[in-house]
Order: C-alpha cells, then structure tokens, then sequence
C-alpha cells in the first residue's frame, strides 16, 4: 500500500509531462525488489512516429541504455515491480511477462487495447506458457489517470490522419 | 509451388453439422403476439448466446414463441409466475440450433428446427493474385535466407523485414538481441522503420499498407505492435507454440482492436530454397 502511495504518483507525474509534449498522457516507473527507482518514462508514440513507443517500452530502453543489458537483468532476477497510470495494452502486458516484471500495478483500464483482461488477458492466458508477470492489480489511483487523458483527449492529437475537429467534446470534472 | 495458407477464423473451419440445445416454447394468440414480444423482451430476455434464433415462428395459422433456455425455465418461470399465468402458456421443449448460421443454405437447415436469422459478415479481403503469390513466396524467400545465420528463436522469429508491397522495396530489417529479454526482430524492425519513414516527405503514417515478413509466427507482444502499426500484412513459416500471437491467439482478428492485418503461412518445404 504504501508503496502505490509512493510511486503511482511518479507515474502520473511523468503523464502530466506527455501532455505537454503533445502525447497519450501515460506514465510509469519500475523499481526494484529494494524499493529503488530503476526508470521512468511516458509516452513517445507521437514524437518517434512509432505506435510501439509506450511508456512501459520506452523506459525500459532508458533503464537498459542507462544500466547495461546484464545489470538490467539481474535486476529483474530479483524482482521489479511496475507502476503505471493504465492498464498496460497487449504488447505491453506480453512485454512485461517475457520480462518476468514481478508485481504490476496500474491505474485505470485501458479498454481500447488492454491485455491484463480489458480486451485480452495475457497475463493468464493458458495458451500462453510464458511464467511471468507474478500479480496485476488495477484501479490504483484510477480517477487521477482518468482526469488526465480526458484532459488530453479535449486537446487535438495533430498526429493522427485527416484530424477532425473536436468541437463537441468539453472536459466534465 | 505450394500456396500461403491464410490463417483461418473460427467461423471458417469447415462444419458438416450444427449443435442444437433446448428450448421451452408456448403457442400463443395471434392477438396478443406482438404485445407479448414486448413484455418478453423485458422478463424474459433472450441468452445472448441465442441471439440468432427467431422469437416467434407461424406454424400453419398458429403463432408459438419462444420462452427461453430448457434448463434455465424452471427458474425463469417461477419469477414471474403470476405474470405468465395471464396468458395461459403451454410450455413445450424442442430443439433448435445453438449456433448462428454461416450462410443461406445453414439458415435453411436450422429453420426446420426453428427459425433463424443470417447476418452475412462483412466481405473479406480477396485473396492475393498468383502474381501476388510468387512475389509473397520470394519475400519469405529472402528472409529465410538472412536467418539461416543465426539460431533458431523459440519465443520469437529471429529476423523481420518490412516491405513495401507497392514496389517491393525493403523498408526495414531487424534482428533478434539475445541478450535482451524484449529486443526482439518485429519490434527492431518496426524502430527502423519509423527512422527511415520519418525522414520521408509526406511520410506515411506509421507502417499504413506495409507488409512484414518474418520467419517464425510473431510473438504476442511483436503481433500486437503489429496492430499498433496498421501492419497491412504479415507472412511467416514456421508456427511459434510457445508465445504466437496469431493462430492460436489470432490477436490480428481481434475485432475490439482499431486495427486488423492480414497473416499467411507459407509452406517452403518443398522449395529449393535451402540449396540457394
């Protein structure tokens, strides 16, 4: 508990900094079995002109340039948990069993692309046989992230083809 | 030359018979058919696993409707006792189909049990042209070919390449990083395209009409950054039975997804390419 209490709000702060960015606002952080920061990241989907640029992917990359392959998966021998503001989607969720993360804790659901049970639930798939991902839990500051991507989806994403105007959409708090 | 085989869905597989299921019917007065349509609707919805089966059918000048599940009546019933006991029903169980029918010819055959209603799915891609074929095969050729240095993957195909369809031009590589939990070929090359895709003018968005050709069957994550990037195509060989996103999990189809792609596998046993 107090851990969510420590870190969900790492990972809602690094969201807050993709909406000024101009991207999806989801963030997250990994830390170690010693309750260490090991990464943090958002997305960069719009930015790197690549739809796998998630903020779980992204900031594996940063943990891996910054610590080296071998520190990297030593320290996922002993555990690392992650906290992220949403459900991770399929690839992320299929990602982070192959890495063996230990605990995942998220925020509010992902029903578009979920894969920890909004739209798949790769995590516990029987025809999956990858032993990863050891718990999900979901809901862990829920409303904070939800606040955020309406906050996100009132703005234009400029990226996406033939935008249209959103003259309808007013944020409800 | 032996042809892809395009991933079937569920609803393609072949089917000689239909599974029937019971259910409790009751004749009803003509004059109140529709009014008890609208009640029943409320009381006693229909399983949305039966949603294909017609609520009231005519036999000769009589008019019977449907109640509901066989094994779910006695509950259902006594509910609504009181109510029900107005219209002076007559329960009887019969058998209709428990599946939706796939075409006309179907929605005939279960008819006779009860009728049915066929909702034709939306027309599918048509299949490539011979053409098409022998430019897929040698794509998958070629990437056979870059993999025969490195060892076999067991979670993921060791190589990918995307390819522009248009002119056949290779867009991308990318390679498995063993040393990596994640790094693997599909994810790579999909990186390497958006590098060489952004530098573009008038790039396209993400990999909108590419086709990724890859060894072994994409993994569930690399499948899934395949629907992320409007992939148009995906062609491999060999079935991936440990983590494969597409035949057994068939994530490319899943129709919650914004996007859909296309997968074939090619059989090039009996190619010659291994001599080449």
């Amino acid at each position: 508990m107090d851990m969510e209490v420590n870190w969900m709000p790492v990972a809602l702060q690094e969201g807050h900094e993709a909406i000024e960015r101009g991207e999806v606002p989801i963030g997250c952080v990994y830390v170690s079995s010693d309750g260490i920061e090991l990464a943090r990241g958002s997305n960069r989907c719009n930015e790197m002109r690549d739809g796998t640029r998630h903020a779980e992917l992204v900031a594996y990359e940063q943990m891996v340039l910054r610590m080296g392959t071998a520190r990297v998966r030593e320290e996922f021998s002993r555990g690392v948990d992650l906290y992220v503001t949403c459900e991770p989607c399929i690839m992320c969720c299929a990602a982070l069993a192959l890495l063996k993360v230990r605990h995942v804790v998220f925020g509010c659901k992902n029903e578009k692309f979920g894969g920890c049970g909004s739209v798949r639930a790769i995590h516990e798939s029987r025809s999956t046989r990858i032993p990863g991902i050891v718990s999900v839990k979901g809901g862990v500051f829920a409303e904070e992230a939800i606040e955020m991507l309406q906050k996100f989806y009132t703005q234009e994403n400029l990226n996406a083809p033939e935008p249209k105007k959103k003259r309808q959409r007013t944020l409800h708090t | 030359m032996a042809k892809p085989l395009r991933i079937p869905l569920d609803d393609e597989e072949e089917r000689s018979s239909f599974p029937l299921t019971e259910v409790v019917t009751s004749a009803v007065e003509t004059s109140s058919a529709s009014k008890l349509m609208l009640l029943f609707k409320d009381i006693l919805p229909m399983d949305e696993d039966l949603g294909h089966l017609k609520r009231i059918r005519r036999v000769d000048n009589r008019l019977e409707i449907v109640l509901g599940r066989a094994n779910l009546w006695e509950s259902a019933q006594s509910s609504n006792e009181e109510l029900l006991r107005t219209f002076n029903l007559n329960p009887v169980t019969v058998e209709v189909s428990s599946v939706e029918p796939r075409n006309k010819e179907e929605m005939e055959e279960m008819g006779q049990y009860w009728p049915v209603t066929y909702k034709p799915k939306r027309v599918r891609a048509p299949l490539p042209s011979e053409a098409e074929y022998e430019v897929m095969m040698e794509h998958a050729r070629q990437i056979h070919i870059r993999s025969s240095s490195l060892e076999a993957g067991e979670l993921c195909s060791t190589v990918a390449m995307i390819v522009d369809p248009k002119d056949g031009s290779i867009v991308s590589e990318g390679a498995v990083d063993t040393s990596d939990a994640i790094s693997h070929a599909v994810l790579g090359c999909i990186r390497n395209a958006a590098t060489v895709l952004s530098t573009r003018p008038g790039a396209l968005y993400l990999c909108t009409g590419l086709d990724c050709y890859v060894v072994m069957e994409p993994c569930v994550m690399c499948t899934m950054a395949l629907v992320h990037s409007r992939i148009r195509r995906t062609v491999f060989s060999q079935r991936n039975e440990v983590f494969g996103g597409l035949l057994r999990t068939k994530i490319h189809r899943e129709r919650a997804l914004n996007h859909r792609f296309e997968a074939y596998q090619v059989d090039l046993s009996c190619d010659d390419y291994r001599s080449s």
